[in-house]
């Protein structure tokens, strides 16, 4: 693949609303790549909304979007983009499928050779070795913790070398041990070259782990960085009231 | 009679080829059912199925085209109503399953001389399956076949997670349509056979009876087509030996199989085997 010279994702002036209620207005940044941004703001902000966008899952109403330098509408190249969606299973553990299969899916350009075959190919256990997990690769997918359940998605995304890995609350239901190894896991990741674009309530979390935040009140409060969360304006235009990140240790 | 004597009559090899190809597609088309939780669609298709009979009987067009036609008609408009999201998906389900009945019954009524003939779509019976029965069967496997063999991932992410699926540069509303119609040929295509209130139950049983093994996608998906094959096998051996309707037979035998698979994995696998709490 030629080298990047653009923007990874690049967003102009993005606006959604579902009637006349505006959810999102004139929301205008980019992504360059090696960035390790985290989207915050309180329930309500469009977070979910813009990830949603930014992934050709919902139309904006205004705006545009370029993947990679190319306009969403005609993105195909959706191996470069690993997504880990929130609670993919919507409580349904009962989903017959096994640690290797999850993960076998994110490997899409294979078509359909492998129904067949019953054991995890090399691509396959790679991924779970990068993701620390190839010790569950036949327990089925309702077995596994919350923690563990998030890593399998994670090596999902991983598998087919994505050059962004976008992650929608990836942390919800989680204990803060198992919260920490994760943090720790995507800053690897991270390490290893790739673009990291995560969607979080956690302030705290995010301020500590990102190079980059984008703060959203429905419209573009800041985005820039992580310090901009110390500030008590931002904080007050993103909440609406005073709010106070009591430990802030970045890493970067 | 034995069993292996019956098979020196034509319409029992017919129907016997006919029912082990039928036991190989039903489960296919629906454990993606089961597991999307749509298990009821085959079930609503195939009363749509009963209206396209209907329908043909009374304008004398040629049943399985009526069938069909209805039937993919009512899988687009249920797709639709889904996808448009003001409708509840289960409801859509039973919309169109009491509706399709209504208008069947409707017709029924202003034609007293279809009431046995359509009757006999309700229960269905293997001893009628013709020639060209068989080989439309065949040909519906052989495509089910390949389209399972060549969008195997694409189906498994879309039953996993829709999102998931079109952010992996899956075209999900053509997959989903072409799911929609494969199922819709299905039923149609076994209505002769296990009739319209069984072919859900075909579809549906033997996924259920694989599932309680808790393995995964590919090998419960193996199980159950061996336990519709069974199914299918012991339910035709007791059908001719005692006389008694194919479909139900079946559908008995798989609902049997059902009964075991869940007392063994309730008694055994979770009581027996289970660590006492400390």
């Amino acid at each position: 693949m030629s080298e990047i010279n653009h923007s990874i994702v690049s967003v102009e002036n993005i606006g959604f609303s579902y009637g006349t209620d505006a959810v999102l207005k004139n929301i205008t940044f980019d992504i360059e790549k090696g960035d390790y941004v985290g989207i915050v703001g309180s329930n309500g902000s469009g977070k979910t909304t813009l990830l949603k966008i930014l992934l050709g899952l919902t139309v904006p109403v205004e705006g545009s979007v370029k993947l990679f330098g190319t306009p969403l509408e005609e993105f195909r190249e959706w191996n470069q983009i690993g997504y880990v969606p929130q609670n993919v299973f919507r409580g349904d553990l009962n989903f017959p499928a096994t640690v290797s299969e999850v993960v076998e899916s994110g490997h899409l350009q294979a078509g359909g050779k492998d129904l067949f075959r019953f054991g995890a190919c090399d691509v396959v256990m790679n991924a779970l070795k990068r993701a620390g997990i190839e010790h569950l690769h036949k327990k089925r997918i309702g077995e596994l913790s919350g923690g563990e359940r998030q890593r399998v998605f994670i090596a999902r995304a991983l598998v087919s070398n994505p050059l962004l890995l976008v992650l929608d609350e990836p942390t919800t239901g989680i204990d803060t041990t198992t919260e920490e190894m994760f943090y720790d896991f995507l800053d690897e990741l991270h390490r290893s070259g790739i673009t990291i674009l995560l969607v979080s309530h956690d302030l705290e979390a995010i301020a500590r782990q990102v190079k980059t935040v984008l703060c959203l009140n429905r419209r573009l409060v800041c985005y820039g960085s992580p310090a901009n969360l110390q500030n008590p304006e931002i904080l007050k235009a993103m909440y609406g009231t005073e709010k106070n990140i009591l430990h802030h240790e970045h890493k970067h | 009679m034995s069993f292996l004597s019956l098979f020196q009559f034509d319409f029992i090899v017919r129907s016997f080829e006919a029912g082990m190809i039928l036991a190989v597609v039903a489960p296919v088309v629906g454990m993606f059912l089961v597991v999307r939780r749509y298990s009821l669609l085959a079930d609503s298709l195939a009363h749509v199925s009963l209206l396209g009979v209907a329908l043909s009987l009374f304008f004398n067009i040629p049943i399985f085209f009526g069938a069909l036609t209805t039937s993919l008609l009512a899988a687009v408009g249920m797709e639709k109503l889904r996808r448009d999201g003001y409708v509840l998906g289960e409801a859509i389900i039973a919309l169109f399953l009491s509706s399709s009945l209504a208008i069947s019954i409707v017709i029924m009524s202003l034609s007293h001389r279809l009431n046995a003939n359509l009757l006999s779509y309700l229960f269905g019976s293997l001893s009628t399956v013709s020639s060209l029965d068989v080989i439309v069967l065949f040909v519906l496997g052989i495509v089910a076949l390949f389209f399972l063999l060549f969008f195997y991932r694409e189906l498994f992410i879309f039953s996993l997670d829709e999102d998931l699926a079109k952010v992996s540069g899956v075209r999900v509303r053509l997959l989903s349509a072409c799911f929609m119609a494969l199922a819709a040929l299905t039923v149609t295509a076994s209505l002769q056979m296990v009739g319209v209130l069984l072919i859900g139950a075909l579809m549906v049983v033997p996924v259920l009876a694989a599932m309680q093994f808790h393995r995964g996608f590919k090998t419960t998906l193996s199980l159950s087509v061996f336990f519709s094959l069974l199914s299918v096998f012991i339910g035709f051996f007791l059908s001719y030996s005692f006389d008694i309707a194919s479909g139900g037979a079946i559908v008995i035998v798989a609902v049997l199989f059902f009964l075991v698979t869940y007392s063994f994995n309730r008694f055994f696998v979770n009581f027996a085997f289970r660590k006492p709490l400390n």
